[in-house]
C-alpha cells in the first residue's frame, strides 16, 4: 500500500507496538485479523498523509531553493509478483499510486490481497455496498490511468 | 478497432497481474527491530499505569475532603440555628472556656 520498503518496515513495527499496547482493550466484535488489518490500514494512511505533506513542503521549498534535489520515486516492484507478470504489475502499482486513499485501500484489500468484500467492509468500517461502489470507481479510474500509460508506452 | 482491442486486452492483463501473487516476507532484521521497539515501549506503559493510580488517589482525596467539609459545615450550621432555644451569648458560642 505504501510502495516503500523502509516505510513498510516502520509501519510493521508500529503495528506490533500498537497491538501490544492495546490488546487488552480489543473487543471481540470483529476477528483479531480484521482488527490488525484495521490498525495496519490506518497506519498506512497516516504515513501516506505525512508523506504527502512532506512532498508539498518540499515543493514549496524547491520554488525558493534551486539546489533542492528532485527525488523521483523509483518504480515499485512487489517481491511476491510472478516473474512473467512483473512488468505489468509495475504499471498497475504506478496506477494504484494515483488513486484516492479509500479507493486505493479497497482495491488493494479486495483485488490484490483477495480478501472477501465482507471482511474489507469490516476492516474499513463501512458497508459492503460502499466497498462495491469504491471498488467499481477504483477500477474505472485505474482503466483511465492505464490507458494513458498504454499510449505513453506506444510513443516511447 | 484492433488497436482498441489490444489496449483493452493489455489493461485487463495489467489488472490481473497480481493474481497468484505470493505474500512479501519481512527481512530478518525486522524481528529484532520490533522486539527492540517493544522493549522500549514497556517502561512507558508502566508509567501510564502509575499516573492513573495517582490520578485516582488524588480524586478520592478531593472527594473525601469535599464530603468532610460538607458534613462539617452542615453540622456547624445546625448548631447555629439553635440560637433561640438555648440562650447562649456570642462569646459562649465561639469558645467553651468557662469564665
Amino acid at each position: 500500500m505504501v510502495q516503500d520498503h523502509g516505510m513498510a518496515e516502520d509501519i510493521t513495527q508500529e503495528v506490533f507496538i500498537t497491538v501490544y499496547r492495546s490488546v487488552l482493550s480489543f473487543n471481540s466484535q470483529s476477528s483479531i485479523s480484521t482488527w490488525i488489518y484495521r490498525i495496519t490500514v490506518n497506519k498506512c494512511l497516516d504515513h501516506l498523509r505525512a508523506q504527502k505533506r512532506r512532498k508539498q513542503n518540499g515543493f514549496f521549498r524547491s520554488l525558493f531553493n534551486t539546489d533542492a534535489a528532485q527525488t523521483d520515486k523509483p518504480h515499485f516492484e512487489h517481491p511476491g509478483v510472478l516473474l512473467e507478470r512483473r512488468e505489468n504489475a509495475r504499471y498497475l502499482f504506478e496506477a494504484i499510486e494515483t488513486l484516492p486513499g479509500n479507493q486505493k485501500t479497497v482495491f488493494i484489500l479486495a483485488h490484490v490481497e483477495e480478501l472477501p468484500q465482507k471482511e474489507v467492509a469490516a476492516i474499513m468500517e463501512i458497508s459492503v455496498k460502499a466497498v462495491e461502489s469504491l471498488l467499481q470507481r477504483a477500477k474505472v479510474n485505474l482503466r483511465k490511468k492505464l490507458s494513458h500509460i498504454y499510449e505513453r508506452r506506444k510513443n516511447e | 478497432m484492433k488497436n482498441k482491442l489490444n489496449k483493452e486486452g493489455w489493461i485487463n492483463e495489467v489488472l490481473d497481474s497480481t493474481g497468484g501473487m505470493a505474500r512479501a516476507t519481512p527481512p530478518a532484521h525486522l524481528y529484532h527491530k520490533i522486539t527492540t521497539g517493544l522493549r522500549l515501549e514497556a517502561p512507558k506503559s508502566r508509567t501510564i499505569a502509575i499516573h492513573t493510580k495517582q490520578w485516582a488517589a488524588a480524586a478520592i482525596l478531593l472527594l473525601a475532603l469535599n464530603v468532610g467539609s460538607i458534613l462539617y459545615f452542615t453540622a456547624h450550621n445546625s448548631t447555629g440555628h439553635t440560637g433561640d432555644a438555648s440562650p447562649l451569648t456570642e462569646i459562649q458560642q465561639v469558645s467553651t472556656y468557662n469564665y
